[in-house]
């Protein structure tokens, strides 16, 4: 076990270095830089820009400094948002993003598993169909189209809930709705095509010519085995959704990471675009090593390897 | 002994692409107390269907649409799911063919043969893992008490289908299904679980039902035999009477298709010919087609089911026309 978890965490490190690497390198061969505004600035500005952040130097210089600060665990100050510490800026905007995902995902979880499930056991009937029809919309409406018609009908013209903001529950239910509209329908698409495959299998038979009833059958035999993909599935959700969504954030004006990161790189935010990256490159790594971790757990047929 | 099951005239069907297919077409049967009953007949001929249809555990796409079902007195035809969950495990337990994908992977053996014992009885946990301790090692598994923290893909085939067997027993029910139970196991295998069910049948006096393709596993353990074909019983009657004075044609031919040392015959016979297509169900005798001795009438009409002796009878146009022959 020691020496997986080893393993492990060293081709993570590994990971995080290439990511590093390439996002380094790809932003800078991005045209134009930090100093790029509508107006073009006069060149001493420029330069001394480029000197207050050390852009001056040769890029590989600069590969190797960003390198030794993320060693550090400090990503550096931003270029754009004067005066702020990239680190801060994760540190005050993530929590906002995760609040509002988790709660999504939430949603998510508590709606889409029943009505998977709902639609497997009432298979090719209406309570299916019905189910089937909401989760292929789902799936197809993007979700700027569900938060801007739900923003306008519920809020605007119903005034039920705030129009944008983040300061209370109520402004996260329709950013939060909006977000877990394709997830829903996905893991509820995923539980109904696994529930059904798992009902036809034998030990399904098994268990209830034992006499167990319908629940404890659906609820304890066939889920624990139907619920593998959505594990999966939920380790690159929370990993996405956590960190933010930049349109939602937008539309609903909320103070977000993924907003700060959509702008950090239309900004040549240099700093930002990296700290941001690999924070949630770390962050979908751990994900990936806990769903494996729960994939142990929930079926013993599994080691962990590799 | 009286009688524990009696299955009158029952038909299943189950809903195809090409409209309603009878897979059990009218069969009526027995099983009494403490009674070793096999059930042959090649593939498809409605075995498992028939016993499924007594258990209600066909699926979605089948029902019964004919006959009575009576089990110890009650019949039933009237129970619904909920009524069936008292009746499944605890007064009749079943096995099935394939021991390797029969247990949920992912709970251990000890969870899924509490959960059996539970269901069925009030007693505390501890007590109900005790019973399924003694289960285990009644079945002649080695360290029950490890083994019972232990998950199905640990264990080999034998010993899987040694634990459904402690798992049916559990709540010493009254009658044992077993379909196929050794078909998918290796032949030395196959002879411990023969061999351990026929232990346990006399040890606990429960009634069995033996489905299986093999005569010789028959032979071995069972008391009375019916045979099958195309959904109807064609044959049935004393283990003597169907070995040494079979009725049907087609219980000479399958009798033909075993090998028997005993008998001097060194040349096995297959029956020529395919199984009846069910979707279009044969107006006759579903075996007219591959039939030896087939007459014109058997293409015509189907054969009543008559006994020329007590308890041994047959479904076949040459009793009823009175000529019997050598066969
Ligand atoms: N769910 C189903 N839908 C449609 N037809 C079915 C279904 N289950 C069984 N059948 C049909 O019922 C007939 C009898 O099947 P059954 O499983 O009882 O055969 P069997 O005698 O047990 O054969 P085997 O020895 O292969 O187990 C077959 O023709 C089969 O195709
Ligand atoms: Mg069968």
């Amino acid at each position: 076990m020691a020496q997986y978890l080893v393993k492990r965490f060293a081709y993570s490190v590994l990971t995080l270095f290439i990511i590093i690497t390439i996002t380094f390198f790809l932003s800078h061969a991005i045209p134009g830089g930090v100093y790029t505004t509508e107006k073009p600035l006069p060149q001493s500005i420029v330069n001394n820009i480029k000197a207050k952040y050390g852009l001056d130097k040769p890029l590989f210089q600069q590969y190797l400094i960003q390198l030794n600060n993320i060693v550090h665990l400090d990503f550096g100050m931003s270029m754009v948002n004067e005066g702020r510490r990239v680190n801060d800026i994760i540190a005050q905007h993530f929590p906002k993003s995760a609040l509002l995902g988790s709660f999504s995902i939430l949603l998510c979880l508590i709606l889409g598993i029943p009505l998977g499930i709902l639609s497997a056991l009432k298979r090719d009937r209406w309570q299916d169909n019905v189910s089937m029809i909401i989760a292929t919309i789902g799936v197809t409406v993007p979700s700027f189209v569900v938060a801007t018609l739900t923003q306008y009908f519920i809020s605007v013209r119903l005034k039920w809930l705030p129009v944008m903001g983040f300061t209370s529950f109520k402004h996260m239910v329709l950013p939060a709705v909006a977000l877990s509209f394709f997830p829903l329908a996905f893991i509820a698409r995923l539980v109904r095509s696994n529930m059904v495959e798992v009902l036809e299998q034998d030990y399904i038979r098994t268990a209830r010519a034992k006499g167990l009833s319908r629940g404890v059958v659906v609820f304890k035999h066939a889920l624990k085995n139907s619920i593998m993909p959505v594990i999966t599935y939920l380790g690159m959700l929370i990993a996405t959704i956590l960190t933010g969504s930049f349109v939602i954030e937008k539309i609903f004006n909320i103070p977000g990471l993924g907003r700060f990161y959509v702008e950090s790189i239309s900004n040549r935010d240099y700093t930002t675009i990296m700290g941001i990256t690999v924070f949630y490159a770390a962050f979908l790594i751990l994900m990936n090593f806990v769903v494996d971790v729960v994939y142990v757990l929930i079926d013993p047929r599994i080691k962990l390897k590799q | 002994m009286g009688k524990l099951l009696e299955i009158k005239n029952l038909r299943t069907a189950f809903k195809t692409y090409a409209g309603e297919v009878c897979a059990v077409n009218g069969i009526s049967f027995c099983v009494s107390h403490g009674e070793a009953v096999g059930i042959v007949g090649e593939s498809g001929s409605g075995k498992s269907v028939t016993m499924l249809s007594v258990m209600k555990l066909l699926a979605d796409n089948g029902r019964m649409v004919d006959g009575d079902i009576l089990f110890d007195g009650v019949r039933l035809n009237d129970y619904d799911d909920r009524a069936m969950q008292n009746i499944r495990g605890k007064s009749i337990g079943m096995i099935f063919q394939d021991p390797m994908t029969s247990l949920n992977p992912v709970f251990t053996v000890g969870n899924q043969m509490v959960e059996a014992i539970l269901k069925h009885n009030r007693i505390p946990r501890q007590q109900a893992w005790q019973k399924a301790v003694d289960m285990l090692k009644l079945v002649g598994i080695p360290n029950a008490e490890g083994r019972m923290k232990q998950y199905p893909h640990e264990f080999s085939g034998g010993m899987r289908q040694r634990v459904m067997i402690a798992m049916a027993l559990s709540c010493e029910p009254k009658l044992l299904i077993a379909d196929e139970p050794t078909t998918a196991l290796d032949v030395t295998i196959q002879a411990q679980i023969i061999e351990l069910m026929k232990e346990l049948k006399n040890k606990i006096n429960m009634a069995i039902i033996l489905i299986t393709h093999d005569l010789g596993v028959v032979a071995d353990i069972c008391e009375r035999v019916i045979v099958m074909y195309g959904g109807i019983i064609v044959e049935q009657g004393k283990l003597d009477e169907i070995f040494y004075q079979p009725l049907h044609p087609y219980t000479v031919g399958l009798l033909n298709s075993i090998p028997r040392l005993n008998l001097g015959k060194n040349r096995l016979e297959p029956i020529e010919g395919q199984p009846p297509d069910m979707i279009h169900a044969p107006q006759g005798c579903p075996f007219v087609a591959r039939c030896p001795r087939a007459m014109k009438i058997c293409d015509m009409a189907k054969p009543e089911y008559v006994e020329p002796s007590e308890g041994h009878g047959a479904a076949c146009w040459l009793l009823l026309k009175g000529h019997r022959g050598e066969m």
